[in-house]
Formats: structure tokens, sequence, C-alpha cells
């Protein structure tokens, strides 16, 4: 599984940012404080550090660039686009019938997005990892 | 492994990752016409030598047949 470091790097990212997002949701079905923003911050800023130890993994093993995404990682990665996208509109109604229903205020919605958008395509990429579907 | 490559040798020298070489082998990922090229190549054989339609597998979705 660890043969290419910049493939490792990817899968520790994303496994960094999904746990994240369970924690969240963990978080929010124990019914623990309305104020979501804390989380929005360390979803952003667990994306952000992965992204530049994959970078950092990039600049120290060049080689480990090409078939760390070659054609059955990009396919991938285009499908985890798709399910990002599918997964936002489908958590952007569920939210927007919580707030109409009043289960949530607009604010919390909105912050509930911002995980969601950004950890669900790297859902997509560890059940691809996992599956044996990349690098 | 067709020419005495083994899958991480044959995945290095066409820049693709062993898994990669492994889900071809398995039927799992089918690669495009460059990388199925290249495969070829390497191996020193015809891409129909690797790859076929399996007996009965419909191929009108192929343009010109």
């Amino acid at each position: 599984m660890f043969d290419n470091p910049l493939a490792a790097a990817r899968l520790l990212a994303n496994a960094a940012l999904v746990m994240v997002l369970l924690a969240f949701c963990g978080w929010a079905l124990l019914g623990a404080p309305a104020d979501p923003a804390p989380w929005v911050w360390a979803t952003g800023g667990v994306a952000v550090a992965g992204a530049l130890a994959q970078f950092a993994v990039s600049v120290l093993f060049p080689r480990a660039i090409r078939p760390a995404w070659d054609q059955q990682v990009g396919r991938t990665h285009a499908g985890a686009h798709g399910f990002g996208y599918w997964m936002t509109l489908v958590v952007f109604l569920g939210l927007l019938l919580a707030t109409q229903a009043g289960w949530l205020t607009a604010d919390t919605a909105f912050y509930w997005l911002a995980p969601v958008l950004a950890a669900a395509p790297s859902v997509y990429m560890l059940v691809a990892s996992l599956a044996g579907r990349t690098a | 492994m067709a020419a005495g490559l083994t899958q991480a040798a044959l995945a290095d020298r066409i820049e693709v990752s062993r898994k990669t070489i492994n889900t071809i082998e398995n039927g799992v990922f089918i690669p495009s016409t460059l990388l199925a090229l290249r495969l070829a190549t390497t191996l020193g054989c015809q891409v129909e030598d690797i790859f076929s339609l399996a007996p009965g597998e419909p191929s009108h979705d192929l343009v010109g047949s």
C-alpha cells in the first residue's frame, strides 16, 4: 500500500480529513453545543495541511508523481469530484429542509455544508484506495 | 507476468502504479488505448495479445462495429 510515498501521503491526507468529518458528525449527533465554526476551521486546516504535505512529498520524490497520478487514479479522482458534487447537492437539500422545518438555523446549516464540501471527495478517494483502486 | 517482468518492474517502465498493473491484469480497470499500446510495446507484443473481448461480450457500442 505504501510503495509510493506520494500515494501514501495522499491516503493519509484523505484519511485525516475523513476522520475530522466523522468526528464532526459524531459531535453533532451527541448534541454538542450549536457552534460548529471550530470544526469548519479544523476541516480547512487539515485539508490545507494535507495538500502541503503532498506538495512537499512531490518535491522530495519527483519520480513518484507520475505513478501516483496515473490514469486509474485520474479516473478515480474525477469520480471523487462527481461524488462531491452530488453529495453537496443532496446535503444542501437536506439542510434546506431542516432549516425550513426549524430544526437548524441557517447559520448552522451553512457551517455544515463546509465539511461536507471539503471531505466528500476524500471519502470517495479513501474508499477507492482501500479497495485497491488508486496507487 | 509475461516478458519476465514483475508487476512492479512493468509499472516502473510505463510510469504507472503497481496497483494499476494489478487491476488491469484482474480486469478491474480498463486502460485507455494509449496506455494499452504502451503496455504492449513494453511487453513486446500486440495489444490484441493482451486485451480481447470476452466470448459473447457485446461490441455494438464500438465505433464502426
